[in-house]
C-alpha cells in the first residue's frame, strides 16, 4: 500500500472496507473540520454539533461496511448529506413535541419540581450517571454491547438490530436481557448511584 | 395550510442542501483552522466504535461515583 496520507478518498474507503482500519482515521483527519464546521453552521451549538457529528459517522461506518457508498469523486459531500438528514430529522423530531397548556385546570398537575427544569446539580450528575453507563457499556462482550448501543443509542427495534446483526429477533432480545443483567450486576459490585 | 415550524423546516432543509454545495466549492486550506475542529474525544470515540474495541478501566478517568445520592 502506498503511502496512507496520499490514497485518494475512494482507495481509503475500499482499503476500509477491507479491513484496513486506519483508513477510517485519515479520511476523518481529512475531512472532519469541514464535516463540523458544517453541521455546527446549522445547528448553532456546541455539544449538539458534536453529538449529530459522531452519529453521523457512525451512519458512515455502517453504510461503508454496507456497501452503500457509490464513489462519484464526493466523499465529503456524501458525508454532509448523512449529516443533513440527522440535522432535519432532529428538527422535524423537535417539531412534533407537543406543547399541552394547564391553564384551564385549578389544580395544576405539572406544578411538581419534577418537571421543573434542571438545577446545575442536576444535569452535572445526570452527565456523570451517563459517562458511568457508558464506562459500563464498554465492559460487556461485544456482541451484548452491539445491541445495547443499537437500541438505546441510535434507536433502532429489536426487527432492525436483528437484521443489523444477523440474528434472530429471540437471541437480540436475550444478548438485551443478558447486557442488562450484566450491568445491574456491576452497578451493585461498584456501589454506583445512577439516580438524580 | 404548513405551520411556521413545517415552513421553517422546509427553508432550513433548502438552506442545508445549498450548504453542502457552498462548502464543497471551499479550498480545503479555508478549513484549516483548530476552532473548526470537533474535540479529539470525538474522533477517538467514533474510532473506537468502528474497531469495537473495549476501553480499559485503567485509563485514570474517573469512573464510578461511589456512595452519591
Amino acid at each position: 500500500m502506498k503511502n496512507i496520507q496520499e490514497m485518494s478518498d475512494n482507495s481509503l474507503v475500499q482499503a476500509y472496507i477491507t479491513g484496513e482500519e486506519r483508513c477510517l482515521q485519515v479520511l476523518i483527519d481529512r475531512h472532519k473540520n469541514k464535516i463540523y464546521s458544517y453541521i455546527l453552521m446549522l445547528v448553532k451549538q456546541q455539544e449538539l454539533a458534536e453529538d449529530v457529528f459522531q452519529d453521523t459517522f457512525i451512519k458512515v461506518i455502517q453504510n461503508l461496511k454496507r456497501g452503500k457508498y457509490v464513489d462519484n469523486g464526493r466523499f465529503a459531500s456524501w458525508v454532509m448529506r448523512i449529516a443533513h438528514n440527522l440535522v432535519i430529522d432532529f428538527y422535524r423530531k423537535q417539531k412534533h413535541m407537543k406543547v399541552v397548556s394547564n391553564d384551564d385546570n385549578d389544580y395544576d398537575l405539572l406544578n411538581s419540581t419534577k418537571y421543573a427544569e434542571s438545577t446545575v446539580e442536576d444535569k452535572m450528575v445526570y452527565s456523570q450517571i451517563l459517562s458511568d453507563v457508558s464506562e459500563l457499556l464498554e465492559l460487556l462482550p461485544d456482541n451484548q454491547k452491539e445491541v445495547v448501543k443499537l437500541r438505546h443509542f441510535m434507536g433502532l427495534s429489536f426487527k432492525e438490530i436483528a437484521e443489523e446483526t444477523g440474528v434472530s429477533i429471540n437471541t437480540a432480545l436475550g444478548r438485551m436481557r443478558y447486557a442488562l443483567i450484566n450491568m445491574r450486576t456491576m452497578v451493585e459490585e461498584k456501589n454506583i448511584s445512577l439516580t438524580i | 395550510m404548513n405551520s411556521n415550524a413545517t415552513q421553517d423546516l422546509a427553508k432550513l432543509e433548502e438552506y442545508s442542501l445549498a450548504l453542502i454545495d457552498f462548502f464543497d466549492s471551499l479550498p480545503k486550506s479555508f478549513f484549516d483552522d483548530e476552532n473548526l475542529s470537533p474535540p479529539q474525544r470525538i474522533v477517538d470515540h467514533i474510532v473506537r466504535y468502528s474497531k469495537s474495541e473495549v476501553s480499559s478501566l485503567q485509563n485514570n478517568s474517573k469512573l464510578y461515583r461511589f456512595g452519591v445520592n
